[in-house]
């Protein structure tokens, strides 16, 4: 049981770190794109996203694992899809402050080049802000992995997953309750830390 | 009758003394006005008397309002004195109104809370200060439709509605140009008329001159001169006083005028504005090198949006700008009105200035020159644009658009935030730089006073 409780934490972990990768960096290069050149880029950057956002997150992997049902990169690629708005929207809204300042005209005046004032000004002023809103990514898409292993389109048993364990353990829960709290406690303590570790991110 | 006494005040930073000994009482209908530099202390001396001091500082001494002591009175009781005992009009006050409440509910609010009026009382109590004020048309409107002086009457009106019989003023005339300015003195006027006593902080010697009362010159926290207004002003004893007085524009001597150079920069009936709203229609102008150029008018007149096209950040709407041949393509430079907004937030000056030097192929030891030039110390480039004075920053500015040999300068209000010593001295800075390196100079300033003594070439938008 402890072995199968730590594979998936294993597998729950790994998959939001990777998902936080491939949704974080493009998530957040499009939302500077957007801020910088404003005009249609932005309209059609943010229109896409906004798309996007009306979906609900769930739907969008139900469908994809509806294409490919069990594949563990389906889930992954779902995940990703509906994360990546999260960094968008946040670079988005912070880069366009900051680049509307004096600071970027007179950079500009000055001759300075584009990744110097993306590395000066715009890497400090949203990083600390990127890290919160990883953590809180990461945590979804912990959330969402258990919950599609639950209802049975995710991970697929035998495989070690949290969601995948609950299924199977909730026709015992009257005999051994203790059972099938572990993974729920497993899985509460993982978010609840993400979660957490934004306080400790934001203080200075 | 003394309306508010204080005696041996001092505020303290846990060891460190910012301010004191200091002793003062205003009769009812008198004035104090304390005047000094910023960073001088002025504003504690408001804190202290409101409580409002932030943390790590406390304040010592005795202050005594109507013959009570207030100074040990608990939080609570003191904040019931406010609006009611004290009034205070913050600096800036359009934002200190609430944007999304009508402006006539502001006031009422502070009739019917404070002044304890039943409703329909307070609202005709608005209704007539509104028309005392001259704001009929503004009762029903936000304060982000009304314009800035309509704005800073209303924050006068709910600061003043708990008929409060002492009034705080923190600047009061801050970045207002001098029509406003000189509203801001009648209204104060009117509150001493009525039996009103006011505290005023500033470092505008025009605005000492205008109230009449009396003074005390502050330095570092330390009473350097005191007396009534017409004694101080005409006849300053301290050395202090007497430079502080020197820098108010209005005593300026008159810059030399320079010959000028070739032709820079040419702008024929041009048109700019924000979008599609234009702001300044037919506008020319012949720019040349070690030319000074001074640009005036009053608030959201369009001078800034003028300096932006001449930087090239916007395009006329219609018109067209030339620029000389040998002008490349860096040789245009700006000076910001808040110098901290101009440089990176993060990261230290120095860095910043590499950046360019490196950038342009510019030796770092030309670099430091500049700065020596302009009596910059090197300590300050470890540090980031927050923990350096305004002045300082904005030489600072000036010797970082000099490392790349600009030909044209752009100044939009680059003194207005600091104060009045700084202000001349940056301004004599400006203008002899544009001399020696023969650069053309375009200064944005809201104060004609300032523009007359600089240049004869003067733009007035507002004709």
């Amino acid at each position: 049981m402890a072995a199968r409780l730590l594979s998936g934490a294993q597998l729950s972990l790994s998959l939001a770190v990777l998902s936080i990768l491939t949704a974080g960096i493009p998530g957040t290069l499009l939302g500077i794109l957007a801020a910088w050149f404003g005009g249609l880029t932005d309209r059609i950057l943010t229109s896409f996203a906004d798309a996007v956002l009306a979906l609900p997150g769930l739907l969008l992997v139900l469908m994809l694992a509806a294409i490919s049902p069990g594949s563990w990169w389906a889930l992954y690629a779902g995940i990703s899809l509906t994360l990546w708005v999260e960094y968008f929207r946040y670079t988005r809204q912070r880069a366009r402050i900051t680049l509307s300042e004096p600071a970027i005209e007179a950079s500009r005046l000055l001759g300075l080049p584009w990744h110097l004032i993306v590395l000066r000004h715009l890497a400090p002023e949203i990083g600390p802000g990127l890290l919160t809103v990883a953590a809180f990514g990461a945590a979804t898409a912990v959330t969402a992995v258990a919950a599609l292993g639950f209802v049975s389109v995710g991970v697929r048993p035998p495989t070690a997953e949290w969601g995948v364990m609950m299924t199977e353990l909730l026709p015992y829960w009257r005999e051994a309750p203790f059972l099938i709290l572990q993974p729920i406690i497993c899985l509460v303590v993982t978010v609840l830390s993400l979660h957490l570790s934004v306080g400790g991110l934001r203080k200075p | 009758m003394i309306v508010i006494q204080v005696k041996a005040l001092y505020v303290f930073a846990e060891n460190n003394c910012l301010l004191g000994p200091i002793s003062f009482e205003i009769q009812s209908g008198g004035v104090l006005i304390v005047m000094g530099e910023t960073g001088a202390g002025k504003s504690l001396i408001i804190q202290a008397i409101l409580g409002t001091l932030p943390e790590p500082l406390c304040a010592e001494g005795e202050i005594f309002v109507n013959g009570r002591r207030i100074d040990d009175l608990a939080h609570a009781e003191r904040t019931n004195l406010w609006g009611r005992e004290i009034a205070c009009l913050p600096q800036e006050p359009w934002c200190a109104l609430n944007p999304l409440m009508a402006s006539w509910r502001q006031v009422a609010e502070t009739y019917r809370y404070v002044a304890n009026r039943a409703s329909r009382a307070a609202r005709s109590e608005t209704e007539k200060r509104f028309l005392a004020l001259g704001l009929n048309s503004a009762e029903p409107r936000l304060p982000g439709q009304l314009s800035g002086g309509m704005a800073q009457r209303v924050a006068f009106a709910a600061a003043t509605a708990g008929q409060a019989p002492i009034l705080l003023a923190d600047e009061p005339t801050k970045g207002l140009d001098s029509d406003r300015q000189a509203r801001v003195l009648n209204l104060f006027e009117h509150e001493r008329s009525i039996g009103g006593a006011l505290l005023t902080v500033t470092h505008d010697a025009s605005v000492a001159k205008a109230l009449d009362g009396d003074i005390i010159v502050l330095r570092q926290g330390q009473v350097v001169e005191r007396g009534q207004t017409e004694n101080v002003l005409v006849n300053p004893k301290a050395d202090y006083t007497k430079s502080l007085l020197a820098a108010d524009p209005a005593a300026w001597p008159k810059a030399p005028t320079v010959e000028h150079g070739e032709i820079l920069l040419i702008a024929e009936n041009i048109a700019v504005g924000r979008g599609s709203q234009i702001l300044v229609d037919e506008f020319s102008l012949t720019l040349h090198a070690g030319e000074r150029v001074a640009i005036c008018g009053p608030s959201g007149i369009g001078k800034s949006t003028l300096l932006d096209t001449f930087a090239g950040s916007i395009k006329p709407i219609r018109g067209y700008i030339k620029r000389a041949e040998e002008l490349e393509l860096y040789s245009v430079q700006k000076l910001y009105q808040d110098p901290p907004t101009a440089f990176p937030k993060y990261i230290s000056l120095g860095r910043n200035l590499r950046d360019v030097a490196n950038l342009h192929r510019v030796p770092w030891e030309r670099v430091l020159a500049y700065l020596d030039a302009l009596s910059l110390h090197q300590n300050l480039l470890q540090r980031r644009a927050d923990e350096v004075s305004g002045g300082e920053l904005q030489r600072l500015s000036i010797a970082r658009a000099l490392t790349i040999n600009p030909k044209v300068l752009l100044a939009d209000e680059p003194t207005s935030r600091l104060d009045p010593i700084t202000q001349k001295d940056t301004l004599d800075l400006i203008a002899r730089i544009s001399s020696t390196e023969s650069i053309a100079v375009v200064l944005v300033t809201h104060s004609t006073e300032i523009a007359k003594k600089w240049t004869d070439n003067i733009v007035d938008l507002a004709n």
